[in-house]
């Protein structure tokens, strides 16, 4: 079952394209932070490692194709004809697309933020490391993987690909920034604020965040809700 | 034991009552024709016996594992024939080898390795007769399965369901093409309107006239 949606990930061109995708954007972010840095603290280094953490766009989309390119394209049909049981095929999604794409994503990311940030804090003259970079890379990791399973979800029960997209985008694009920083009470609470406390995101203290051992727990507590969501109405639906 | 029985089945799409108490079987061995006109509920139907639509009220039983080809089938245009076949064998833990026998056997070896996306409206047909074949299923079900196919490829199909019933599988098909139906079904099941109008042996039904006048008649069709 997980290997038949791997032949579909890995047959499919939009996978390649969005991985690369994330590994130009997050060097790209990197070196635009490296080249604002004004003073080589630890903090500051971090930060530009924290870039990371932008490959979530496209592991976000990447979970919402898992399901809104079977609904787009109809092949939900074959999919549930062959596998009657269609928690296996949810199921099978959370871990192809979620899990496996999800951590080769934050694969990518991580290899080309850290590259990034080689050649430009060198280049700046900066120290390349800073005391809790592991922690860095390792929430980048965590919650990119998250919000691929959270895509995994939206896109089950939004199912059109577009509207999916847009919503996901217009959400935890702009509508959790405008919350994390404007009403942090608030947005410390939405997945974009605890994701953000997983790398520990708080240049010069001007963000309110959960610490990351409740910000973790939050994150995942949202996959789960919205996987419930995802399952009791994907197994209900009429596919006509 | 009957391969298809259908007891009772009802379904309604919001007001509209697609499927009303609708009781019918099919055997194996035999070919059956499902007639009715447009929008008499027989996809409804078929797609409540595969479990893709639930029914609320009612039963559609199989007597063992299905191949089915829908109306319409659609594919992942970026995929190869080739990769729908296996992911679906994959899917549902048919061997693999599976793959390059149906594609040889719908002919659509020498194109396996192209993008369903250029695909013409026979191929994409051939490429849904493959998946319904990939189990090996005791059980077919087609759905206007004629859809896009050329003389001679309703040709083959019809060569290819009779011989799959005279192996003493069960052939359940869709159509409101009758001459289709006249020359390939054993039995036959009419619909309208979501209820069973008549079921048969095609020969009790039509009762030496020709399906057409035997289904204008059933379905208040005639003028």
């Amino acid at each position: 079952m997980i290997r038949s949606e791997l032949t579909k990930l890995t047959a499919t061109r939009s996978t390649w394209v969005l991985a690369a995708m994330a590994g130009v954007f997050c060097a790209l972010w990197t070196v635009v932070v490296v080249v604002t840095i004004e003073q080589p603290s630890g903090e500051h280094i971090r930060s530009a490692y924290q870039n990371a953490q932008q490959a979530f766009l496209f592991s976000l989309i990447l979970g919402i194709l898992a399901m809104t390119s079977e609904y787009r394209h109809q092949t939900i049909t074959w999919s549930f004809l062959a596998s009657p049981h269609r928690q296996r095929v949810l199921l099978a999604k959370f871990t192809a697309y979620g899990l496996i794409a999800g951590l080769g994503i934050a694969a990518v990311a991580a290899c080309s933020t850290a590259a990034a940030a080689t050649v430009a804090l060198g280049v700046r003259g900066f120290p390349l490391t800073s005391a809790g970079l592991p922690r860095v890379l390792l929430g980048a990791t965590v919650s990119t993987v998250l919000y691929a399973m959270l895509g995994v979800c939206l896109g089950a029960l939004i199912r059109h690909q577009a509207a999916a997209i847009a919503v996901a985008f217009g959400w935890f694009y702009y509508a959790e920034y405008l919350l994390v920083w404007l009403l942090p009470e608030v947005g410390k609470w939405v997945p974009g604020g605890a994701a953000k406390s997983l790398i520990g995101f708080n240049l010069n203290g001007t963000l309110t965040l959960l610490p990351a051992w409740i910000g973790g727990p939050v994150f995942l507590g949202y996959a789960v809700l919205l996987g419930v969501a995802a399952y009791a109405f994907t197994t209900r639906r009429d596919i006509t | 034991m009957q391969a298809i029985t259908v007891s009772q089945l009802s379904k309604a799409f919001g007001p509209v009552q697609a499927v009303r108490d609708l009781s019918f079987g099919a055997d194996f061995g035999k070919v059956t024709g499902f007639l009715g006109p447009n929008g008499a509920g027989k996809t409804t139907t078929l797609r409540m016996l595969l479990g893709l639509v639930r029914a609320d009220r009612g039963t559609g039983r199989l007597a063992g594992p299905a191949g089915a080809v829908l109306e319409a089938a659609a594919f992942h245009p970026g995929r190869t024939a080739r990769v729908h076949l296996l992911s679906m064998c994959q899917a549902a833990g048919w061997p693999t080898r599976r793959v390059e026998q149906t594609l040889t056997q719908v002919d659509l070896l020498a194109v396996a390795a192209r993008r369903v996306g250029g695909f013409s409206l026979g191929m994409r047909q051939r490429l849904a007769i493959a998946s319904a074949l990939l189990g090996d299923p005791p059980i077919m079900i087609l759905d206007e399965p004629a859809n896009g196919l050329d003389p001679a490829g309703m040709r083959w199909l019809r060569e290819l369901l009779r011989a799959m019933a005279a192996e003493g599988r069960s052939v359940l098909l869709s159509s409101h093409v009758l001459t289709e139906i006249d020359q390939i079904a054993d039995d036959v099941v009419i619909i309208e309107n979501g209820r069973l109008v008549a079921q048969g042996s095609k020969a009790e039904l039509t009762a030496g006239a020709s399906l057409e006048e035997a289904f204008l008649r059933l379905t208040g069709g005639t003028r």
